[in-house]
């Protein structure tokens, strides 16, 4: 069982990932909708590992990865795009994400991605 | 470790220059191994007297009184060869072998910090040289036969190699996939199956992997590709190379053929490579599309059975939002950014309502128009790609699927339409061979649906019948009211039981309603009520039907049956209630005496409870005088 922060702009998406995640017996310690949020909740919360959608209004899933990894370099952050965006989740990786996933999604994917990334 | 003379040296006796020849000589004599004797000028060597030498000096002529009593220095040679001890074997040889010939074989006398030591035999070195390079030599030996030993096992070993790499070389054109794999140069190494070959069209050979996919994929794959290939050279996690290797795209369309690639790092720890398996899956592909074709076909037949009404309005709908709703909208005054959003929402509305009724190859269009409209911004250009738009050409591909299966009246008729049963049977068949499991059961249950029909619907069928029998008796009835659930039967399971039920309703018409002019003195109303109550079990259904007519008379029956003789009368005494109202489903009883049209040929009742009983099913009749008669029928289902 692991601490996790749901980061997602989509209500329906954080519903989504909570009820799959919590299925997988993960603990959800909390959710934040846009960047700002999630580096702020991180820093609080201190996560096992965080699920960061690319696509957010105000600050890009990317950058906020970025600065997780610099204060944190052995960060859990699983990356969630759109599918197609490949190279994102290249930029994504190479800034440190431990794995990611794309959506459309089906819950065994969501939840083989967390625990590979969990390993 | 270099070898020096150390072991080689032996004691050799000195004498000074001032002894004379007979001290050497007694030496000798005592001595016979003694070979050399060296002598000595204040404790340097000045000389050596070699025992040949010597006796061969004294046995000439006078050489004994020449020298036996005199110095020896007169007969010592005086080309002495001096060595230090730590003079190495091979210097050594070298040195003594460059005298002259007539000193070759004198001892060489050894100094240790150029004072006396002793002496070198020459033969001692010789024998002592050749122990060495005889045991070289061997050592030569062993290691060339170890060396010969070692290329034979080598030539085997490259040789099963060799056979290795070409059966797996066979087996690797031989399973028909491509395998490939590169290093960190990207350069595709030889060591490929054929079909990579086959796969690009010509020979992959020493080309960069990078090359050999740009004519198949665009400049941001390639470019993806470059990077992610990087890193996986550069990464060391075996879990991670995997991660950047699932981001590449697993189906790639090469020379018109979908191409399956897997990826894989291979890596021994000197050298590392991707290596990659293309798999030829364009028949697969194609089945697949077959098979998704042939299942949509089906969707939209079934769907054109059970909502013909449906159907024909998408249609209509369709026609009429390419002929007037979005032409209309273009041409009115309002923002044109307005009007073309709203005409592509419209589109995208109505490939939503066509996709619903199944009619794919609409929609399939539907959603390539869509794909088109979406690019362009000018009113001019959008108008221009409607006007192009036929809707019978939208239309054609599924209107010939519903015409060929289900007929061309299909579009013509409203509502209701026809369907042989042999070619119900037959699409049946079809969905049977294209659907399986779950699919399969819905469908054929909905197409099933069709061969159903509703208890209450079939009861209503007589409602029209009933009353012209009325009629005929000048007794008039009501609209049978009908109550209860919905229980659905198969028409051609439960077809004789269905017409059975005429005799219920004739019997309560001809024996139960009284006539208007009765029904009023009695204070009723002027129209019989016939009623139908319908309810379902898990398994079976009840049928109730009843009347508000006078109820069955049971002395009448009595009296029938035994006129009838069905039974003698001391039989009849011992019969209930409901077992003499039994009797009216026995056959050949009639309580007429005359064969009307409708009743009195004895078959009425008694072929309702025949066709129950043929079902499993039971009737019962229940009565009051004066109020009703209801039969009570329990259908299995």
């Amino acid at each position: 069982m692991a601490r996790i922060l749901i980061v997602d702009d989509s209500a329906v998406s954080r519903k989504k990932l909570r009820a799959v995640i919590q299925s997988a017996h993960h603990e959800i310690v909390g959710e934040a909708c846009g960047g700002a949020e999630a580096s702020k909740k991180y820093e609080e919360l201190k996560p096992e590992l965080v699920t960061m959608d690319i696509t957010m209004p105000d600050i890009d899933g990317i950058a906020v990865l970025k600065k997780i990894i610099e204060g944190h370099p052995d960060a859990k952050v699983v990356m969630i795009t759109a599918l197609g965006k490949a190279d994102k989740i290249l930029e994504a990786l190479n800034a440190g994400a431990r794995n990611y996933i794309t959506k459309p999604y089906e819950d065994d994917q969501i939840i083989r991605a967390i625990n590979e990334a969990l390993e | 470790m270099i070898e020096t003379i150390v072991k080689l040296v032996q004691v050799a006796p000195t004498f000074k220059v001032t002894e004379n020849g007979g001290v050497v000589h007694n030496y000798f004599e005592k001595n016979k191994e003694a070979e050399s004797a060296v002598v000595v000028d204040c404790e340097n060597p000045v000389g050596i007297l070699m025992r040949n030498d010597f006796y061969k000096k004294i046995g000439r002529r006078f050489g004994y009184d020449l020298y036996m009593r005199r110095d020896i220095s007169l007969i010592m040679k005086t080309d002495i060869l001096c060595v230090d001890i730590s003079c190495d074997m091979a210097k050594f040889g070298f040195i003594t072998m460059n005298r002259s010939r007539d000193s070759i074989y004198d001892d060489i006398i050894v100094l240790d910090h150029e004072k006396y030591l002793g002496v070198v035999s020459i033969s001692q070195y010789l024998i002592e040289m050749s122990k060495t390079k005889e045991h070289e030599i061997e050592l030569l030996n062993n290691q060339q036969l170890i060396l010969r030993q070692a290329n034979e096992a080598e030539k085997l070993h490259s040789m099963a190699i060799e056979q290795k790499n070409t059966s797996i070389k066979n087996l690797m054109d031989n399973a028909g996939q491509g395998f490939l794999s590169f290093g960190s140069d990207l350069i595709v190494s030889e060591e490929h199956s054929k079909a990579c070959d086959e796969i690009f069209g010509y020979s992959i050979c020493k080309k960069s992997i990078l090359e050999i996919f740009r004519g198949s994929v665009n400049e941001d794959i390639i470019h993806l590709m470059e990077n992610t290939f990087e890193n996986v050279f550069l990464e060391q996690d075996k879990k991670r190379n995997k991660i950047y290797l699932s981001i590449l795209p697993q189906e790639i369309l090469i020379n018109n053929n979908y191409v399956k690639i897997e990826y894989k790092v291979i890596d021994n720890r000197s050298d590392k490579s991707v290596m990659l398996i293309l798999t030829d899956v364009t028949a697969n592909r194609a089945l697949e599309l077959k098979n998704l074709e042939e299942k949509n076909n089906v969707k939209l037949i079934i769907r054109a059975i059970s909502c013909q009404t449906e159907i024909n309005q998408a249609i209509s709908d369709l026609r009429e939002l390419f002929k007037t709703v979005v032409p209309n909208l273009l041409n009115s005054v309002i923002d044109k950014k307005k009007a073309i959003y709203s005409a592509y929402r419209m589109i995208h509305t109505m490939k939503g309502d066509i996709s619903l009724n199944s009619l794919h190859h609409t929609s399939e269009q539907l959603h390539q128009l869509e794909d088109l409209l979406a690019e362009i911004v000018s009113l001019e250009d959008f108008k221009q790609v409607l006007n192009k738009i036929s809707c019978d050409d939208l239309l054609r591909e599924d209107m010939k699927i519903i015409t060929e299966a289900i007929g061309s009246q299909y579009f013509e008729k409203q509502d209701t339409f026809t369907v042989s049963k042999k070619r119900l049977s037959e699409i049946q068949g079809e969905i049977k061979g294209i659907l399986s499991g779950c699919d399969q059961e819905i469908i054929l249950r909905l197409l099933d649906s069709l061969l159903y029909s509703n208890v209450k619907d079939i009861i209503a069928n007589y409602n029209d019948y009933t009353r012209e029998v009325a009629e005929g008796l000048g007794k008039i009835i009501g609209e049978f009211k009908i109550t209860g659930d919905d229980v659905y039967i198969n028409r051609e399971k439960y077809i004789k039981f269905t017409k059975s039920l005429v005799h219920i309703f004739r019997n309560l018409v001809d024996h139960g309603i009284e006539s208007p002019d009765e029904r009023i003195g009695l204070g009723k109303p002027e129209y019989g009520e016939i009623t139908c109550h319908i309810e379902k079990y898990e398994d079976k259904f009840s049928l109730n039907i009843a009347d508000d007519g006078k109820g069955i008379d049971c002395n009448a029956i009595r009296k029938k049956a035994l006129e009838k003789r069905l039974f003698t009368e001391s039989e009849i005494d011992n019969l209930s209630r409901e077992e003499i109202l039994e009797i009216i489903f026995l056959d050949n009883f009639s309580t007429r005496n005359t064969v009307s049209m409708l009743s009195g040929r004895g078959v009425g009742l008694a072929a309702v409870r025949s066709e129950l009983d043929d079902l499993g099913g039971t009737i019962k009749v229940d009565t009051q005088t004066g109020k009703y008669t209801s039969f009570e029928l329990i259908v299995p289902v």
